[in-house]
């Protein structure tokens, strides 16, 4: 994987397609991913993907985030849970680097990248999806997902705009990785749409069929499955469980629904007004005092 | 001490004219405080107010063809607020922006239609002597036009502050569906906001007519409202009185001192060489707020 | 977050939602129109005089250039300029200065008119990171008024309030440009080249990084794309066109450049075209600087059967540049509400509707 995501060599790109191929035949069933995937215990503390290392942030006199710090090891899914502005997608936006934090640090892979531009994170192999939609409108569905494979692409302006040989061999290869990532996530019969007409449900996918172009080893989602029905959430849960279990993404996901989070997690990071309160295991965070006051607090507003 | 006079009379100079920059900017902040509307369109208003005028004085003579200046004034805004906005409701504020260039084409090329290009004097009777201060000369209708402006300027403060309408404006600003859900009538307050900024045009037409003739130039005057309310913050009232304030003295300074050298013209444009700056070093300018967002 | 989405909506959000090529369904008709045109463009114009070459089809293929540029700035990456003007004043002047007193050949003076040009863009272009929608509209105003200010005043170039430079007669290569025939192929040729090159752009990375910024540019920096070269390189291209554009102002339209004909005004008359014509299509460019070369003509024809039935036969200059106005403001209204796509979107409704009646009476058949 981190040979594919500096190159734009050609065998190496052809070689992720068949895996991508691969990966969509083999997982028909993602329940059995997510099983062998909760069997499996936290994984040892020396594969540190990402450190959020004591991190705040205030705008405007108001501290969004307070002292946040957790941990995203290679190949977890890690939530983050919490009501209402409790600074769940502040921290997503630190991460992904939309805002400087006021202060702490945040390491990827061991270095640190605190002050990097999003532009550098996503190069680094950091992307996400948002709360709110945040497709390219006028762009078909195909073209939204060519946007995320903009880092793997290489032609510059003349040979963009002469548009001969390399250019051209550079954008069918990336069309076709494109059509992979469209059938594993089965938008195939939309490839040509326009973005915002398709429904709801069908929007969020193609957000998330975006971000996987990029080939992240990281994945925040923020989120992604609000405003879904049951059949639209179980079929996102099984996206992103293929995308954990067999694209080897780690990823971080913040989400509302408490039955989601407990089945996917490996680990879960509970805050409230922009602290950590409580952090560790599904089933322990389910039975802390300090979490169940928290949403019990919010329910009685 | 020749040179410090000669700039103590620029600068005096400048702030009067400034203050004439100050009252066109605020024509701006009104229907952008309004509607979020940059309204590309006040310069042409106030050309076309001031031809408007002008060419009913021979008819009419001054009074009445002020009143029906004031009229008209009223009809076109109407009309642009209706016609023009309502349909774009919704729309981008860069569409909306567009739209108001297409209205600016159409009140230029309509007004000089009918009353012709040529340039027209307008005399309001003004003091021609200037006034003797020491060693230091000032225009005395400068004075008289700042004046006017002045009160204009404070009257406008009033009413943002303390009518029902002013405060209907500045909850529009804050949250649009905020203030209907309140109650607040958004077409009565639109419309308003656009019956004043006619009103603001006429003024400063008159003014400005009185300065240098009726003629197309005006619009490009009237445009400088545009660096003014960048240097200043574009939704402050106190931004556009600074703003336009710094933008007469750089002028008179800059046509003073520097234009010698240059085969002047330094005027034209310093507004904007200044916005520039502006927007290199603070892009909201002095009393505006930066959007916390980054990106 | 949601400020930051409002504050990226462009100004063709509106626009590109509602558009989408209908590839499959229109290729027939648009493909013959296209071809039919182009072939017009290539054998009609020896069959023309020189009043339909000079007065309307050169004057429409320059202008072509500088939409292309403009379209690309502000319809595709969504970024509003209204400085194109004074780029094709800094296109023509560094061309005619090439030319004329350093004697470089032609292709060698068109193209530094773009290269200059291009490179004032980068420079304009550069508050756009920092700074968007009516601020950024501001700094290319500002650009407008400083740059026509300056060529003006610069002694090297020439100096004067109306400062206009000669070109003396055009080779290219030992060929001599000097009939409107010839300097139509030149432009048609010019053109042809600079469509294709802005067509490849578009459908390819950088094309679909510009529409992103446009529609989303908080998702676009998420994947990676940078916003500051992007935003830049729209600048530059953009620019680019305006100043090759410019150069054939002088080269293959005027003979000279003039500084008095690049002022605001055909800033907003470019602007002008993009909107008629289409935001975000490149077709769209070409028609809108098409409808907006035929205006003069069309306006100047029905005023005066208009003064004819009323039975006054003069009319003056002013009053037609006035109407002029007008009914250019009128369309650009109109178009902003009623079909923000332009021209280019209802000629695609026009040629898939005939498309449609073809299949249908296919069928039938």
């Amino acid at each position: 994987m981190d040979a594919v995501r500096n190159g734009n060599d050609v065998a190496v790109v052809r070689d992720l397609g068949a895996g991508f191929v691969a990966a969509s035949s083999e997982s028909p069933d993602a329940g059995t991913a997510k099983e062998s995937r909760s069997a499996c215990k936290r994984p040892s503390r020396d594969r540190l993907l990402l450190e959020v290392r004591d991190v705040s942030l205030s705008f405007g006199g108001i501290r969004a985030l307070r002292g946040v710090g957790f941990e995203v090891a290679r190949g977890e899914i890690v939530s983050i849970i919490g009501p209402n502005g409790a600074g769940k997608t502040s921290i997503a936006n630190v991460i992904s680097a939309l805002y400087q934090p006021s202060s702490g640090r945040i390491l990827f892979d061991g270095k640190d990248r605190t002050s990097a531009t999003p532009q550098e994170v996503a190069r680094l192999g950091i992307t996400r999806t948002f709360q709110n939609l945040a497709l390219f409108r006028g762009l078909t569905v195909a073209d939204n997902i060519l946007v995320g494979r903009h880092i793997h692409m290489g032609a510059g302006l003349l040979a963009s705009g002469v548009f001969l040989g390399k250019a051209r061999n550079e954008e069918a290869r990336h069309r076709q990785f494109v059509n992979e990532i469209l059938d594993l996530l089965d938008l195939g019969d939309y490839r040509n749409q326009q973005a915002d007409t398709l429904a709801y449900g069908l929007q969020k996918r193609v957000e998330l069929a975006r971000a996987l172009a990029l080939e992240p080893s990281l994945l925040l989602l923020d989120e992604p499955m609000a405003g879904m029905n049951r059949d639209e959430k179980k079929a996102m849960v099984e996206y992103i469980a293929t995308a954990n279990a067999d694209l080897g993404i780690s990823i971080v996901l913040i989400e509302h629904d408490m039955g989601v989070v407990m089945d996917v997690s490996d680990w879960v990071v509970v805050l409230n007004h922009g602290e950590k309160i409580c952090e560790g295991r599904p089933e322990d965070v389910q039975n802390n005092h300090a979490v169940i006051e928290a949403y019990l607090g919010q329910e009685t507003k | 001490m020749n040179d410090l006079a000669f700039a103590v009379e620029l600068t005096i100079t400048g702030v009067l004219i400034g203050l004439l920059y100050s009252m066109i900017a605020l024509g701006f902040v009104l229907i952008f405080k309004a509607s979020s509307v940059f309204n590309f369109a006040q310069g042409a208003m106030t050309l076309f107010s001031a031809l408007t005028l002008v060419g009913l004085i021979p008819l009419v003579g001054f009074w009445l063809a002020l009143v029906g200046a004031v009229l008209i004034m009223c009809v076109v805004a109407l009309v642009a607020e209706r016609v023009a906005f309502r349909p774009l409701i919704g729309s981008s504020p860069l569409v909306i922006f567009m739209a108001t260039i297409g209205l600016a084409y159409i009140l230029e090329g309509f007004a000089q239609m009918v009353w012709g290009t040529q340039p027209h004097g307008l005399k309001l009777g003004l003091p021609v002597d200037p006034l003797k201060l020491g060693s230091i000369f000032i225009s005395k209708s400068d004075l008289i036009s700042a004046g006017v402006a002045g009160v204009l300027v404070a009257l406008l403060i009033v009413f943002f502050q303390y009518t029902k309408i002013g405060l209907g404006l500045r909850a529009i600003a804050n949250d649009q569906i905020a203030a209907q859900s309140v109650g607040i009538d958004l077409r009565k307050v639109w419309a308003i906001a656009w019956i004043l900024a006619g009103f603001v045009a006429l003024v400063a037409g008159m003014l400005w007519g009185s300065r240098i003739g009726v003629h197309f130039a005006m619009s490009l005057i009237a445009l400088k409202a545009l660096p003014v309310l960048i240097i200043g913050g574009i939704e402050s009232i106190p931004g556009a009185i600074v703003g336009g304030i710094i933008v007469g003295v750089a002028e008179a300074l800059g046509e003073g001192f520097i234009g010698p050298y240059v085969g002047g013209g330094v005027q034209d444009v310093m507004a904007y060489l200044v916005a520039l700056i502006f927007l290199l070093i603070r892009p909201y300018g002095i009393f505006g707020q930066a959007a916390i967002e980054r990106v | 977050m949601q400020t930051a989405q409002q504050h990226s909506v462009s100004s063709q959000q509106r626009v590109a939602r509602e558009w989408r090529p209908a590839t499959a369904a229109r290729v027939q008709t648009d493909t013959v129109a296209l071809g039919l045109l182009a072939a017009f463009a290539i054998v009609a114009p020896p069959f023309l005089g020189d009043y339909w070459l000079k007065g309307i089809l050169i004057p429409a293929l320059i202008f072509s250039i500088a939409a292309l540029g403009q379209n690309i700035v502000t319809g595709y990456a969504g970024l509003i300029s209204l400085g194109q003007a004074a780029f094709m004043a800094v296109g023509a002047f560094a061309a005619v200065i090439a030319y004329g007193r350093y004697q470089l050949p032609l292709p060698l003076s068109i193209g530094l008119g773009g290269v200059v040009s291009a490179a004032v863009g980068v420079i304009v272009g550069t508050p756009s990171l920092r700074i968007k929608g009516l601020y950024l509209l501001v700094a290319t105003l500002a650009a407008q008024f400083l740059i026509v200010w300056l060529i003006q005043r610069v002694p090297w170039i020439g100096a004067g309030s109306a400062v206009t430079l000669n070109t003396p007669p055009v080779y290219l290569g030992g060929w001599l440009i000097d009939t409107a025939i010839k300097q139509y192929y030149l432009t048609l040729a010019i053109a042809a080249l600079l469509t294709v090159f802005a067509w490849n752009l578009i459908r390819g990375r950088i094309g679909r990084a510009w529409m992103a910024i446009r529609d989303q540019d908080v998702a676009a920096a998420v994947m990676g794309i940078s916003l500051l070269k992007y935003k830049l390189l729209a600048f530059m291209i953009s620019a680019a066109y305006a100043g090759i554009a410019g150069s054939l102002i002088v080269f293959t339209w005027v003979g000279a450049a003039n500084i008095q004909e690049f002022e605001l005004d055909l800033s907003i008359q470019i602007l002008g075209m993009v909107i008629i014509g289409g935001l975000g299509s490149i077709l769209g460019s070409f028609l809108g600087a098409a409808f907006i070369a035929l205006l003069p003509i069309l306006i100047s024809i029905s005023m005066h059967k208009f003064y004819g039935l009323v039975g006054d036969h003069l009319v003056s200059a002013a009053v037609l540049a006035n109407a002029e106005r007008v009914v250019l403001g009128t369309l650009i209204l109109l178009f902003l509400i009623a079909e923000p796509l332009g021209l280019a979107r209802l000629w695609h409704r026009l040629s898939s509707s005939i498309d449609r009646s073809i299949a249908a009476y296919a069928n039938r058949n």
